[in-house]
């Protein structure tokens, strides 16, 4: 459960507005497509989400919790219960798959003999079992994407935000990456995915925000991209 | 798994230490001046204190008889008659008089100035010290000034010293440094801690990537700081070694080759090795606060949350 209520933020002082007054409300379970062009305010309504920024003012709701009124101190807290996934998979190069994943359950303090069981679970669902020795630059994109989102939900997020996760993917891998996302969403994650593949948006239909110059321009239900509409 | 876990933080503490290696050796070599003129400070304050502490046990004041003066009146080993060093007992605060010959005297010179036999014989006839008693004060008087003044009035007595006057001069001229050389302390302890918070701001700056995935999988800060405060602190340490084992290993020569009297009279109660072994520990204790609130510093500072 997702809720933005008079969302404003702003940047350097109020001297750009990234979002104006955004009000919306995703369910339980949704698989959401945030689109819209370069500059408008998509990263930034994902940053609200994982509370990497602040609301200037109204309220960010994400499982009835009040995002924007978590102290720093308990921000890692919260993060334990959000998947994040980004376009540069944001994988740290000198570990193996293995060591990547299971890096987020040592740094929360989990005891080893549960990370074990639940990182070669994970890969398994991500289809990588046999990769779990392998570095980083040795895998490929799409892999490495699995490897992010694998370490996105090994903690049984309730929601999974990404931002542009097949911005550097060719079309092969980007249809393997939405196909383990909507296997995620199908087992009740909530998804909230930026993106700019028209192509995707059209193929794997699922509820479509449009963010334009900060505001909400459209909020169509499965309804993919509205070429009449289309500006960029 | 603790320990493990520790083991694992010390490791990668290190591999931080050596990536910025430079830096890294600046900031433990500031530490070290740092501590070296800290232990400098130490030890002699120490000293100083326990010269004082000994002075005031153990000083005796030695009254100098006139080569003039009538014979009789001094002390006479057959008689046991002594009406000088009687004058000398019923002075307020005196607790015993001695008397000490002028060939006893000499004897002692000439031993603690090393046995010179050809000195010895050169002198043996003119013979140049004077009898002396030795006086020492009623236990808490410390009013060597007084006391050494009336002495010198009584007729028949030369002069009355207490010998201090080099290691007075020794107490003041440590007192005037010793604010000279807090300032220096403080300067250099500022600039180690300077050293340290750029070393650890390095080691930041090249972890960004895994601090940033650290945060985003919900690390907590504390979790995120150990190792970068446990670096502060390690180069701190590193920078104590030296300091201290030179102290300790200096400061044990110091004592070994005094043990006869050498630099200074063996009267004076050196500061023991137990309190310099404490010093030492006291280096390790700096070093670490050092690193400590040096790494704090770039912590706070680029690790905002
Ligand atoms: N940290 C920041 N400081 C200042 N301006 C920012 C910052 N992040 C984003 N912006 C600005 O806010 C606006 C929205 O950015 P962003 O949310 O990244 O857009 P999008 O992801 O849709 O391309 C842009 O004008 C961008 O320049
Ligand atoms: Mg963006």
């Amino acid at each position: 459960m997702i809720k933005f209520t008079n969302v404003t933020k702003m940047y350097r002082k109020g001297r750009v507005h990234a979002l104006n007054n955004v009000s919306l409300f995703i369910g339980k379970g949704e698989f959401v497509y945030v689109i819209g062009p370069t500059g408008a305010g998509k990263s930034t309504f994902i940053k609200l989400l994982y509370r990497e920024e602040k609301a200037t003012s109204g309220t960010v709701e994400v499982n009835n919790i009040k995002v924007n009124k978590i102290s720093n101190r308990k921000v890692p807290f919260y993060r334990r219960h959000i998947g994040v996934i980004f376009q540069d998979f944001k994988l740290l190069p000198k570990k193996t798959v293995y060591e990547n994943i299971a890096f987020t359950l040592e740094v929360i303090g989990k005891h080893p003999s549960l990370i074990r069981k639940q990182v070669l679970n994970v890969l398994q669902l991500v289809g990588l079992e046999d990769k779990a020795k392998a570095f980083p630059h040795e895998l490929s994109g799409g892999q490495q994407q699995r490897v992010a989102i694998a370490r996105a939900i090994i903690n049984d997020p309730a929601v999974v935000i990404a931002d542009e996760p097949t911005g550097n993917l060719d079309p092969e891998s980007s249809k393997e990456i939405m196909n383990l996302l909507e296997e995620i969403s199908r087992r009740g994650t909530t998804i909230v995915m930026v993106t700019h593949d028209r192509q995707m948006v059209n193929t794997y239909k699922h509820r479509t925000i449009t963010i334009e110059s900060g505001y909400i321009s459209h909020d169509t239900m499965g309804g993919g991209y509205n070429d009449n509409l289309q500006t960029w | 798994m603790i320990i493990s876990k520790l083991g694992r933080h010390i490791k990668s503490a290190f591999v931080g230490i050596f990536r910025n290696f430079w830096m890294s050796f600046s900031a433990t070599t500031a530490v070290a001046v740092t501590l070296l003129l800290v232990s400098l400070f130490t030890v002699l304050s120490l000293n100083v204190s326990s010269f004082m502490t000994s002075i005031e046990q153990n000083i005796t004041i030695r009254a100098m008889v006139d080569d003039n003066y009538d014979a009789t009146q001094i002390y006479d080993e057959k008689t046991k008659k002594d009406p000088l060093g009687d004058k000398l007992r019923a002075l307020s605060g005196v607790q015993t008089v001695e008397f000490v010959s002028k060939e006893e005297e000499f004897d002692r010179y000439v031993k603690l100035t090393g046995d010179n036999a050809s000195m010895y014989e050169r002198l043996k006839d003119k013979n140049p010290m004077s009898n002396i008693y030795k006086v020492t004060l009623e236990d808490g008087n410390s009013d060597y000034d007084a006391v050494s003044k009336a002495i010198e009035g009584i007729e028949g007595i030369k002069s009355a010293n207490y010998g201090t006057g080099g290691i007075h001069r020794l107490v003041d001229i440590f007192n005037q440094m010793s604010s000279v050389m807090l300032f220096f302390m403080a300067t250099l302890i500022l600039l180690a801690i300077f050293l340290i918070s750029n070393t650890i701001k390095l080691t930041i700056y090249n972890r960004k990537t895994e601090i940033q995935i650290m945060r985003l999988v919900g690390a907590s800060n504390g979790y995120i700081r150990f190792p970068f405060i446990l670096e502060g602190i390690i180069i701190g340490v590193l920078g104590a070694i030296i300091p201290a084992v030179l102290t300790v290993v200096v400061y044990g020569k110091i004592l070994e080759t005094n043990e006869n009297g050498f630099f200074i009279s063996s009267a004076l109660q050196f500061a023991s090795m137990s309190e310099i072994n404490m010093v030492a520990g006291l280096l390790f204790a700096i070093g670490a606060i050092v690193g400590m609130i040096g790494s704090l510093i770039s912590v706070s500072r680029y690790l905002k949350a």
